[in-house]
């Protein structure tokens, strides 16, 4: 079932279209990986999704119903957090969470016990005293997807959520998406950081200068039978390039120094078995581990096949 | 916390405005300025303690209140917190009212206590000063109700129309438009303050504080004629700041429900320009504009329509210059003509279109009302076509600056349009009359600083008023001279810019050309469903 569908979508900034003919579709309970040069325009698409902009023209579907007719009801089904979003600041965390709650119309008889849940969802419970305007960036994000999510969405859209984030902070909110994925949440995010997308992704959509240049639907991410590999060779990769080549699914790519990138084709136990067999042969392998991961792979297999799209002028906001 | 005040927004805005601290501040430090003036002033203490505490009142409400109603949009905006509540489902109403008297809560409570003190030690004073009221014809005349009733109403109506002017003002420049730039955000809220304060003065001080200090607004003019009602001027200023809040209400509301969203049409516009000029268009009926049974009897007939049609047009002449900055309506407008989807065309019509059809219908009326016969002795000076020309070239000075402005949005970036209008007004309304008139009154050897001489008449020329035609409103009856000009400039705009256009088209085109385009699919090596599309 699609719970997202975009068609022929266009935007203009004054004197200035941004996004072209845009189309695609998201399955529901799907987590797309929203990517793409700065200025790409992702963010004017993710707010046309939302019904936060006007497209110019073109169809937008969310949950079966037409965005650009019946905005207010596809807020309901959403959650969003934007790149540059905000906080009551002088608000402590509770008021924040409680008045969302309000504003969102959340039908619970015992507000303060949701909040008191959503907070530990989102990891700031022990936060719920503090004001906002005194957390940290890492709290800051928590408490704004903890807003997001506060009306339980069936959609949930973050537009880049881990900047600024440490690294704690962000294996956390890796975790949270995860979980959110697991509760059949549809997500959609938005972000630079394509390793972390890689954990919880199941598709990618690129968008360059206004346009999808691709929509990948990865469709069996785990299983996924293409992967890459960083094997190290004391004494030089070089001299051992052709055993390694002889390996089955194993075709060297690159090689520097020791280390030697590979792409192979197999599964968990093909590569356990192609483990044993490198220290079968005494090969002097001293470490084997994943290296590239797919979803920079596509992206870059398209970045590099397409010239270089001039970066847009900003112009009435961020593109 | 399960449970909130009226609204969640009018909750969020006492949570952050009010603390046990504040709520003590107010009473405390009114004991302190009232006893501060008994122990100072002697039997008059409580009328001079009355009179500044309706200062504070103003203080509190006119300048603080309008400050705070101007600069909570501005705060939403900039801490990137109003798109969070667009997004909530809560309705438009209650986000509206909450944020108007949520943003001014503390004022009200402070200012409420303020005036209520103001007026019962009014009450006090007056009965101390002059004596009890059997005895004293001022006491009788300054203590009441009507006065004291009249006094409250304006008071609380001098803090609620200014402060939802001042927020109406601010929403207007900060949501949705290429002026919500925050460079251009201080302007807006420096203009919404002033509105708000101008409202509050009026009705504060020249209203409400006159009301309780003298018993009545003005000394000499105690009615008002509207159309033909006669009314105590109170009660025509009270109505008149009911009619208007009304109104102001409904544009924050009309505007608040357009940011969050909802599909709107420019009828309420049309309706609120129409009641407007019409409300304002009665006042032409009062003897304080044309004297009753006067040789410029005539002129009132001329006045109404006059009134409806300039007030409608400088509605229009606002919204299409408020709307010039962004194209993209106009787009969506034509994208949903092409489409027949006729309810989005109104819907995305710009709201000078449908003022405009005010302006047309007044232009008319203006036309046959000039045209009726005109009674009294100096009938025969009237010269319909002199009033047919003034209404006609003013509409179409109007359209022309619409015409200028869209030009100007269209060929330019967002960044520079300002400048670039501003260029345009000082070009065409004081440069280019300047030069032009200078060479004619030169061609014609007056002398230049004799020429305000003869349009008082003193002179023999009466040519170089013609020279007006060219840029300003015309009243001549030839339609040559009165039209011409004009048209003349909107061809020429017109020419510039769709030259300008065909150039910029051109490399428009240059630049989608290189656009990416569709690339490739792909399978698993399992043969999977990793598939790739464009």
């Amino acid at each position: 079932m699609n719970m997202i569908e975009v068609k022929n979508l266009n935007f203009d900034y004054p004197g200035k279209r941004v996004l072209h003919n845009v189309s695609f579709t998201i399955k529901a309970g799907s987590a797309t990986a929203l990517v793409g040069p700065n200025g790409a325009g992702k963010t004017t698409l993710l707010r046309c999704l939302v019904a936060l902009d006007r497209p110019h023209s073109g169809d937008i579907t969310v949950g079966g119903i037409d965005v650009t007719e019946n905005p207010r009801a596809v807020h309901r089904q959403i959650g969003y957090l934007s790149d540059f979003f905000g906080l009551f600041n002088d608000l402590t965390v509770r008021q924040c969470l409680t008045y969302m709650s309000w504003s969102q119309q959340v039908s619970v008889k015992n507000v303060a016990a949701h909040v008191e849940r959503i907070a530990k969802d989102v990891m700031i419970d022990n936060m719920l005293d503090r004001k906002a305007g005194v957390l940290s960036r890492g709290y800051r994000q928590r408490l704004g997807i903890g807003l997001a999510l506060v009306h339980d969405p069936a959609i949930v859209i973050l537009d880049e959520p881990a900047s600024g984030m440490d690294p704690e902070a962000r294996i956390q909110l890796s975790r949270l998406v995860r979980d959110l994925r697991a509760r059949g949440k549809t997500l959609i995010v938005s972000s630079h950081i394509l390793n972390e997308l890689e954990d919880y992704c199941t598709d990618m959509l690129i968008i360059r200068a206004g346009r999808v240049a691709e929509h990948v639907l990865l469709s069996d991410h785990e299983a996924r039978t293409v992967r890459h590999l960083r094997i190290s060779l004391q004494g030089g990769a070089a001299a051992h390039a052709e055993a390694l080549g002889a390996q089955k699914g194993l075709s060297v790519e690159s090689i520097d120094g020791d280390v030697a990138l590979c792409r192979f084709e197999g599964d968990d136990a093909a590569q356990r078995a192609l483990l044993a067999a490198l220290a079968g042969l005494g090969l002097p392998v001293y470490n084997f581990s994943a290296a590239a991961h797919s979803l920079q792979d596509a992206y870059m297999r398209v970045t590099e096949k397409e010239p270089a799209a001039k970066s847009p002028r900003k112009e009435g906001g961020e593109a | 916390m399960n449970r909130y005040f009226l609204s969640p927004e009018l909750q969020r805005q006492i949570w952050l405005r009010f603390s046990w601290l504040r709520v003590l501040l107010i009473p405390v430090a009114l004991m302190c300025i009232i006893y501060s003036h008994y122990m100072i002033y002697n039997e008059n203490w409580a009328l001079v303690t009355s009179s500044r505490l309706i200062w504070v009142y103003f203080i509190l409400v006119g300048i603080w209140g309008n400050h705070e109603a101007a600069n909570t949009m501005r705060e939403e905006v900039s801490t990137n917190t109003w798109d969070m509540q667009r997004m909530t489902p809560q309705g438009t109403a209650s986000l509206v009212f909450g944020k108007v008297f949520g943003a001014t809560s503390y004022v009200w409570y402070a200012g409420i206590l303020t005036m209520l003190a103001a007026l019962v030690l009014h009450h006090i004073g007056v009965r101390a000063f002059y004596g009890p009221v059997e005895t004293s014809p001022s006491t009788a005349r300054l203590v009441t109700p009507y006065a004291s009733l009249y006094f409250v109403f304006f008071m609380i109506m001098g803090g609620i129309l200014a402060h939802a002017t001042a927020f109406l003002a601010s929403l207007d420049g900060m949501v949705g438009k290429v002026e919500a730039d925050p460079r251009h955000r201080r302007p807006r809220i420096v203009i919404a303050f002033l509105a708000g304060f101008g409202i509050s003065w009026f009705l504060i001080r020249r209203a409400g504080a006159r009301m309780l200090e003298n018993g009545h607004i003005y000394g000499s003019r105690r009615t008002v004629e509207w159309f033909n009602f006669e009314m105590p001027m109170e009660m025509f200023i009270g109505f008149g700041a009911l009619f208007f809040t009304l109104w102001v209400f409904v544009g924050i509301y009309r505007l608040a429900r357009a940011e969050m969203m909802y599909s709107l049409t420019p009828l309420c516009w049309f309706l609120a320009v129409a009641a407007i000029s019409l409300f304002a268009g009665g006042i032409a009926f009062d003897s304080g504009m044309v004297a009753r049974n006067s040789i410029f009897e005539f002129a009132r007939s001329y006045a109404f329509p006059f009134y409806v049609f300039s007030l409608s047009l400088g509605a229009t002449y606002y919204a299409m210059l408020a709307q010039a900055g962004d194209l993209r309506r106009y787009g969506r407008m034509a994208e949903a003509f092409r489409a027949r989807r006729w309810r989005k065309v109104f819907e995305n019509m710009p709201q000078w279109m449908a003022s405009f059809v005010i302006v047309l219908a007044a232009f008319f009326f203006v036309l046959y009302v000039v045209r009726q016969p005109v009674q009294g002795p100096f009938g025969f000076l009237v010269k319909p076509e002199i009033f047919i020309s003034l209404a006609a070239s003013l509409m179409l000075f109007a359209l022309r600056d619409g015409l200028a402005m869209h030009v100007i949005s269209a060929l330019s970036s967002g960044h520079s349009q300002k400048f670039e209008r501003s260029v345009y007004y000082v070009l065409v309304y004081f440069l280019l009359p300047a030069v032009h008139l200078s060479i004619a009154l030169k061609g014609l050897q007056i002398n230049p600083m004799r020429f305000f001489a003869i349009l008082q008449g003193e002179g023999t020329a009466f040519h170089p008023l013609m020279y007006f035609g060219w840029y300003y409103p015309n009243p001549f009856p030839g339609a040559a001279i009165a039209f011409l000009p004009v048209v003349a400039q909107m061809v020429f705009i017109a020419i510039c810019y769709l030259v300008l256009r065909s150039r910029g088209g051109d490399e428009g085109a240059a630049a989608d050309a290189d656009a990416p385009q569709v690339l490739f699919t792909e399978k698993s090596t399992k043969g999977e469903d990793v598939t790739w599309t464009s």
